[in-house]
C-alpha cells in the first residue's frame, strides 16, 4: 500500500482527500456497512479471547442485533482483571503498544490502561492526518499538507493519547516536531512549550495541536506585550527578519499590538477538549485560525471531528462501533443502576443528548463501553459538506454536570462560556455543588489576574447574567426560585499555582496537577485555602 | 505611433490568453498553493507580454520596457520553480533565498544598466545586447528550471498512478517548451516573438494539467500533432513541388490562368496524397498503438475460441495464458461466482499466492464496488476509497499480498458473474488506458462465456449428483449397503495409485469403481435380486448394464472419460468376458483395476444368492484367476493394497 508520505511526495492530492476525509462523502448506508461489517470481524476475533468469552458466556453473536441485545455493556472495572499488568493474554488482538489514560479505575485506583493493536496504532496516525488536512483547508479536496511540515510538540508525553498521536505521524509524513520528539519527550511540560516556540520563531510553524489554553495563554501575552524571546545567533537569518518584520509592519498597519497570527502563518490548529468551543473566538483573533475540535479518547482513540467548515463534529466509520444512548434513557440509567438502557444506532439519531456507548475495532478490548460522554446531535446533515452524516457537540462528561434541584442542569462548559462571555479577566475557576440552609447554590471560586480590581458583586451579577442569557433554564431557576443560586468566591492571586505546584512536588500524574473545575472535592479546596493564607 | 505588425499581435492575444487563464485558475475551487504559484507565473507572464507589446509596438522607452521584459521572466521563472516544489508538497528551506534573489535580480535589472545593455526597434525588428551579468539571471534561472524538470521526470517514474503520469508529462513537456522558447533569445531567433508563443503553450498545458482531472493520453496527443504535422508538411512539400515545376512547364507554352492550374494541382495532389495519408495514419498507429495491435489480435482469438467451450477451467486457462504473453502480467487469478451466489471463489490463478479456495463473500466491499459500479477497480481506488474500510484485517492481508493493480468485474446477464483480479505488469510500470479499455473488452467478451461455462459446469455438477445418487440406490437395491460403490471406488483408485498412475488418472479409477454399477438401473429386480442361476436371456440383460451405465455417463463432459472403464468393467484379462470380448491390454486400464476390486467385493460381500468368503479365500480365488479373468500386475497391486488396509479385509461393504 502506497504511504501517504509517497502520495504527498507524487503529488497526488486527490487520493490524499480521498484517503484520509472521504469518509465525509459516505452516505448513511455505507457508512452503517462499515461500521456492522467491522463489528463482525471484532465478534469474530472477541470470540476467541477471553474478554470475549466472558462477555459473550459461550453465545457469540452471529448478528449486529443479536450482539446489541446479548451482550452487556461495560465500564472500565470489568477489565481491570484482565489488563492489569499489561496482561495481553484476554485481548482479541495483540497489543501493539499500551496507552494510559489519567482516569483511575474505581476498582483499583490505579491508572486506566488500553491496549491499542498495530492496526488501531496506524489508524491513529491515519485520522491525525485526517485532522491536520481539515485543520489546514477551507474546501472539499484542498490539500495544503507539505512533507516536514514543522508542528510546535504541545501535548503530553506517551504513554498518554496524545503524546502518542505525535509518534503514530512521524512516519506518515516526516514531520519536524518543535522541539524534537526525543528530545521534547524528556522536558517539563512547561519548558518543552517555551523550547518549542523559541523553535517556532527561529524556523516557523505550520500546526498546532494541544490543549486551546495554552494557543490563548500565549495569545494574552503577546497581547499585553509581555511575550519574551530571548534572541539567539539563530535567529540572526532571514526567514526570521522576514517574520518578524512583516509581523511588526502587520501589528502597525492594523495599529494594535503584535499577535502571534502576525509571525506565523499557521495552517491547521487541531484541539480536543471542553475549553475549544469557549476559546474558539480567542483562537481565531489571536492565531488567525479556528481550531479544529476532535474528540478523542483513551479508550477508543481518535473518533470525531470536525470538518473544514467547523460546525459539528462527525464521528469516524472505522474505529469503534458506536450505539447512543438517549438521554432519557441515560438519565433512567443513573437513577437506576441494574437499568439497561436502551440505545440507537448512528442512522436512528434525532436531534438531541445521547451519552455514547462504543466497540473497539481492529482488535481492541473495549465492548459496548460506557465511557461517560455526553454529545448533543446538531444536525442529521450538513449542506455545506454535502453529506447526510449527523454532527455532535461535546455536551459533557457525565462527572462534570451540575444539575441544581432537577431544574437546571450546567455543564463545565456553559460556566466557563458565561465567565468567558462576562469579560471576567481571570487566572483559574473551580466550581461546586453546595447547600445553603438546604437550598442547592452554585458555588464558584475564581482566581483573578493581579490587574483585575475586584468588585465581586459587579462580577458575581455579570457572570450570572451570562448563565441566563446562555440557559433559559437557569433563567427560569431563578425566577421560580426566586433566587439567584450563584455565589461566588475570590480566591487571593497565586492559590492555585501554589497549588499546582505542591501538585508537582507531590509527584502528581499530569493530569492531576490542575484542580478540576467542576465538583473539587473537599481536600482540593481545602489545599487552596491554606495557600490563600 | 503604435508600429501594428504580427509580432505587436503575438503579445496581444498572450495578453488576453492570460488574463483568460489568471481569471479561471483563480476563481477555481479550491485555491491552493499549487494555483497560488501557477498564479504568480501567470501574472509574470502577463506583465512579460504587456512588456513585449510596448517594446514591439514602440509605445514610451523602449529600453526600460524591454529591462521589465526581461525582469518578469525572472519572476516567471520562480513562479515555475515554485509550482514544481508544492506539485511534490516540497518545502525546502532555500525558497526564501530564491525568492529574495529573483527579486534582486529583477530590480536590478529594470533600474540598471547592469543586465540589460540595449534595446531598440529598428522597422519591425527588435534589436537588443546583454552585459555578461546577465549571467546572474540565466544560470540560476536555467538551474531552477533543470532542477524542476528532474523533479518532474523523477516523480513521473516513480509513480504508480497513472493519472499522475499523465500530469507529469504535460507538465515536463510545458516546462521543456518554456526552456527551449526562453533560450531563443539568446539567438538571433530571438527577435521574434518566439518565447511569448511557447510561453503560452506552455502556460495552456500547465492549466489543462491542473485543473482537469481527467487528462487525454500525452500520446493521443502527440500522436495526433504528428499526425497532422507531419501530413500537412508532405502535403505542403508535394503540392509546392508539383505546382513548380508545372507552372514552370505550363507558362511557357499557355496563358491558361495560375488559379486553374492551381487548383487542378491542388485536386491531383490531393488524389496523390491520399494513399500516403492512409499509409501515414497506419505508419504512426503502429509506432504509437503497437500494444494496441496486440490487444486486438488477442481479443479477436479470444471471443473465437472462448464462445465455443464449456469448459470453465480451459477458458480461464486460454485467458491467462493470452494475457500473460500478451500484455505481460506477472499475476492473474479469476474469482468465480459460487455457493448460490453467496461467494466468488478463487477458481484459476497464475503466478500469485493466494490461498486455495480462496473466497470472497458477496457482502466483500471488493464485490460489492464491483457489482454497484461495473467498471474497473484500480489499486488506488482500494487503498484510498472509504468504502475500503470495512474489510477485515485478514481480508487486507490476502488482498494486499497478491498485489492486484485492477479488479475487472465480468458482468453477464445484469449481473457479476466472476473478477478477474490483475496483479502487476513486469515492467512494473501501471496500465495505459488503453490496456484497461482492452481488459475490460476481454472482461465484456468472456463474461458470458464465463457464465455459460460455469451454468454448465452446475448442471454437470446436478446431473453427477444424480447419477451418484442412482449409483447409490442401485447399491442399496443390490448389495444392501449404501457405501458398496464408494468402498470400490477407494479401493481401485488406491489401487491405481499402487500401480504408479497420476492423480488425475486415479480420479478417473475413483469414478470408473463408484458408477461401475449404474448401468444396473434398468435391470428388473426379478434379474438383479434373483437366487438361482439366471436364463441366458437374464444373463443377456444383466450384462447389457455395463453397456448402459457407459451410455449413462459418456453425454456428461466430466465424466465422459470414465465411460469406457464402466463398459470394460466385465471383460476378462484372457478375453472371454462381455461386452466387447476384449483381451489383455485392450481392456482399458481402469476397468482391469475396477474388474478385481468388484470381484474381491463380490466374493467376500453377502450375495442372494450365497454367504459371504473369507479374505483369504478370496485371496486364493483371485490368485487362482490370474492372468486369465484378472491382469496379474493389477491384482498383484491389489492385494498389496489390501494388505496395507486390514480393515478391509472382512468384506468391502464393513
Amino acid at each position: 500500500m502506497n504511504s501517504t508520505l509517497k502520495l504527498l511526495q507524487e503529488g497526488r492530492n486527490k487520493e490524499i482527500w480521498t484517503r484520509h476525509c472521504g469518509f465525509l462523502d459516505l452516505s448513511q448506508k455505507e457508512y452503517m456497512d462499515i461500521q456492522k461489517r467491522l463489528l463482525m470481524e471484532q465478534i469474530e476475533l472477541l470470540s476467541k479471547s477471553k474478554i470475549g468469552q466472558a462477555l459473550f458466556k459461550g453465545k457469540t453473536p452471529a448478528s449486529v442485533e443479536e450482539f446489541r441485545k446479548n451482550v452487556p455493556m461495560t465500564r472500565y472495572d470489568f477489565y481491570y482483571p484482565f489488563l492489569k499488568d499489561k496482561n495481553e493474554d484476554g485481548c482479541p488482538g495483540k497489543p501493539y503498544i499500551w496507552v494510559r489514560t489519567s482516569g483511575r479505575s474505581s476498582e483499583s485506583g490505579e491508572f486506566k490502561l488500553a491496549p491499542y493493536t498495530k492496526e488501531m496504532f496506524e489508524k491513529l496516525g491515519d485520522y491525525m492526518i485526517t485532522g491536520m488536512l481539515l485543520a489546514s483547508s477551507s474546501h472539499k479536496g484542498e490539500v495544503n499538507l507539505t512533507v516536514n511540515e514543522r508542528v510546535l510538540l504541545a501535548t503530553a508525553p506517551p504513554p498518554y493519547l496524545s503524546g502518542l498521536l505525535s509518534h503514530s505521524i512521524r512516519n506518515h509524513l516526516n514531520v519536524r516536531f518543535l522541539p524534537p520528539l526525543e528530545e521534547g519527550e524528556q522536558m517539563e511540560f512547561g519548558e518543552r512549550i517555551a523550547k518549542g516556540f523559541r523553535m517556532a520563531i527561529e524556523q516557523g510553524m505550520d500546526y498546532f495541536y494541544g490543549i486551546s489554553s495554552i494557543l490563548v495563554r500565549i495569545g494574552e501575552q503577546f497581547e499585553g506585550s509581555s511575550a519574551t524571546a530571548k534572541p539567539s545567533v539563530k535567529m540572526l537569518n532571514l526567514a526570521v527578519l522576514w517574520r518578524l518584520l512583516r509581523a511588526v509592519a502587520t501589528a502597525k498597519l492594523h495599529n494594535r499590538d503584535i499577535l502571534p497570527r502576525d509571525i506565523w502563518k499557521l495552517k491547521g490548529i487541531m484541539t480536543g477538549g471542553t475549553d475549544t468551543s469557549v476559546y474558539r473566538q480567542k483562537i481565531e483573533h489571536y492565531w488567525g485560525k479556528q481550531p479544529l475540535e476532535v474528540y478523542a479518547s483513551t479508550e477508543g482513540s481518535t473518533m470525531a471531528t470536525q470538518a473544514w467548515n467547523y460546525k459539528g463534529m462527525i464521528f469516524v466509520p472505522d474505529n469503534a462501533f458506536l450505539e447512543f444512548i438517549p438521554y432519557e434513557e441515560h438519565l433512567k440509567s443513573m437513577k437506576e443502576p441494574d437499568y439497561t438502557p436502551k440505545t440507537v444506532l448512528y442512522d436512528e439519531l434525532e436531534l438531541g443528548i445521547y451519552e455514547i456507548v462504543f466497540t473497539n475495532f481492529h482488535g481492541g478490548v473495549f465492548v459496548r463501553y460506557r465511557i461517560g460522554d455526553l454529545f448533543k446531535v446538531t444536525a442529521l446533515s450538513d449542506d455545506e459538506l454535502g453529506n447526510e452524516l449527523p454532527q455532535f457537540q461535546f455536551y459533557s462528561s457525565v462527572r462534570n454536570i451540575i444539575d441544581l434541584g432537577g431544574l437546571v442542569r450546567l455543564t463545565e462548559r456553559d460556566i466557563w462560556q458565561a465567565i468567558e462571555n462576562a469579560g471576567v479577566r481571570y487566572q483559574e475557576w473551580a466550581v461546586r455543588k453546595e447547600y445553603d440552609s438546604s437550598e442547592p447554590i452554585l458555588h464558584l471560586y475564581i482566581e483573578l489576574k493581579p490587574s483585575v480590581e475586584i468588585k465581586k458583586e459587579e462580577i458575581q451579577k455579570s457572570i450570572s447574567e451570562e448563565l441566563s442569557k446562555l440557559l433559559d433554564e437557569y433563567q427560569d431557576f431563578k425566577e421560580i426560585t426566586g433566587r439567584d443560586p450563584l455565589k461566588l468566591s475570590i480566591i487571593p492571586n497565586g492559590a492555585f499555582q501554589a497549588y499546582m505546584k505542591s501538585q508537582q512536588d507531590l509527584g502528581a500524574d499530569l493530569a492531576h496537577i490542575k484542580p478540576p473545575h467542576i465538583q473539587p472535592n473537599d481536600k482540593t479546596l481545602e489545599k487552596l485555602n491554606r495557600f490563600q493564607k | 505611433m503604435i508600429h501594428w505588425s504580427i509580432y505587436t499581435i503575438i503579445p496581444l492575444v498572450s495578453i488576453v490568453l492570460y488574463a483568460v487563464l489568471f481569471g479561471i485558475v483563480i476563481t477555481s475551487k479550491p485555491f491552493t498553493y499549487q494555483r497560488r504559484w501557477f498564479s504568480v507565473y501567470l501574472i509574470a507572464m502577463f506583465g512579460w507580454s504587456i512588456s513585449a507589446f510596448l517594446v514591439l509596438s514602440g509605445i514610451g522607452n523602449i529600453l526600460f520596457w524591454f529591462r521589465m521584459m526581461t525582469s518578469w521572466v525572472i519572476i516567471s521563472l520562480l513562479g515555475i520553480f515554485g509550482f514544481v516544489q508544492t506539485v511534490f508538497s516540497k518545502r525546502r528551506e532555500w525558497t526564501i533565498y530564491v525568492i529574495l534573489y529573483s527579486i534582486t535580480i529583477a530590480l536590478l535589472t529594470t533600474f540598471t544598466d547592469q543586465v540589460v545593455g540595449s534595446a531598440a526597434l529598428i522597422g519591425n525588428i527588435l534589436e537588443y545586447s546583454f552585459h555578461p551579468l546577465m549571467i546572474l539571471l540565466v544560470g540560476p534561472g536555467y538551474f531552477l528550471m533543470l532542477y524542476s524538470l528532474v523533479l518532474l521526470v523523477r516523480g513521473t517514474r516513480q509513480t504508480d498512478n497513472l493519472r499522475q503520469r499523465e500530469r507529469f508529462h504535460y507538465l515536463s513537456l510545458a516546462l521543456i517548451i518554456i526552456t527551449l522558447g526562453t533560450a531563443l533569445n539568446f539567438t538571433p531567433l530571438g527577435q521574434y516573438p518566439i518565447d511569448i508563443a511557447s510561453n503560452g503553450l506552455a502556460a495552456i498545458l500547465i492549466a489543462y494539467a491542473i485543473l482537469r482531472y481527467q487528462l487525454l493520453e500525452i500520446r493521443v496527443v502527440v500522436r495526433i500533432g504528428l499526425f497532422y504535422s507531419i501530413a500537412t508538411a508532405i502535403a505542403g512539400v508535394l503540392y509546392f513541388v508539383i505546382i513548380s515545376q508545372v507552372l514552370r512547364l505550363f507558362e511557357s507554352y499557355t496563358k491558361t490562368p495560375i488559379f486553374i492550374i492551381s487548383a487542378l494541382i491542388a485536386l491531383l495532389t490531393a488524389i496523390i496524397f491520399a494513399p500516403i495519408y492512409t499509409k501515414l495514419q497506419t505508419w504512426i498507429d503502429r509506432v504509437f498503438y503497437r500494444e494496441r495491435y496486440n490487444g486486438a489480435l488477442m481479443l479477436q482469438r479470444l471471443s473465437g475460441t472462448t464462445a465455443t467451450l464449456l469448459d470453465l477451467e480451459k477458458i480461464t486457462d486460454i485467458i491467462i495464458d493470452e494475457l500473460s504473453n500478451t500484455i505481460h502480467i506477472e499475476q492473474i487469478a479469476f474469482f468465480i461466482r459460487r455457493h448460490n451466489n453467496e461467494q466468488y471463489e478463487l477458481f484459476n490463478q497464475q503466478g500469485s499466492i493466494l490461498p486455495l479456495r480462496m473466497r470472497l463473500h458477496a457482502d466483500n466491499p471488493v464485490v460489492k464496488w464491483l457489482s454497484t459500479h461495473r467498471e474497473i477497480l484500480t489499486k488506488h481506488d482500494f487503498e484510498t476509497l472509504p468504502i475500503f474500510r470495512s474489510l477485515w484485517g485478514k481480508e487486507r492481508e490476502v488482498l494486499e499480498a497478491f498485489k492486484a493493480s485492477l479488479y475487472i468485474p465480468l458482468i453477464a446477464k445484469d449481473s457479476l458473474v466472476g473478477i478477474l483480479a490483475i496483479g502487476e505488469s513486469r515492467s512494473g510500470r501501471p496500465y495505459s488506458k488503453d490496456e484497461q479499455a482492452m481488459l475490460t473488452t476481454l472482461a465484456n467478451q468472456t463474461a458470458v462465456a464465463i457464465e455459460n461455462a460455469r451454468l454448465y459446469e452446475e448442471l454437470e455438477d446436478t446431473f453427477m449428483q444424480t447419477v451418484i445418487s442412482l449409483a447409490n440406490a442401485i447399491d442399496i437395491r443390490d448389495t444392501y449397503t449404501r457405501n458398496h460403490s464408494q468402498e470400490i471406488a477407494k479401493l481401485a483408485a488406491d489401487t491405481a495409485r499402487e500401480l504408479g498412475l497420476s492423480e488425475d488418472e486415479v480420479d478417473s479409477v475413483y469414478w470408473g469403481g463408484l458408477l461401475h454399477d449404474i448401468g444396473k438401473i434398468g435391470i428388473p429386480d426379478s434379474i438383479l435380486l434373483k437366487p438361482g442361476p439366471l436364463t441366458d436371456e437374464e444373463r443377456k440383460k444383466m450384462q447389457y448394464h455395463t453397456i448402459a451405465g457407459a451410455q449413462i455417463i459418456s453425454p456428461i463432459q466430466k465424466l465422459s472419460h470414465v465411460a469406457p472403464f464402466v463398459r470394460s468393467s466385465h471383460e476378462r484379462y484372457d478375453g472371454k468376458g462381455y461386452p466387447d470380448g476384449l483381451k489383455g491390454e485392450e481392456i482399458p486400464l481402469g476397468a482391469r483395476i475396477i474388474a478385481v476390486v468388484d470381484a474381491y467385493s463380490a466374493i467376500t460381500d453377502d450375495r442372494v444368492y450365497r454367504k459371504a468368503r473369507s479374505h483369504e479365500e478370496a485371496v486364493k480365488e483371485l490368485e487362482r484367476c490370474s492372468g486369465t479373468q484378472f491382469d496379474t500386475k493389477v491384482l498383484q497391486a491389489f492385494l498389496r493394497v489390501i494388505e496395507k488396509n486390514p480393515e478391509k479385509q472382512q468384506g468391502i461393504k464393513h
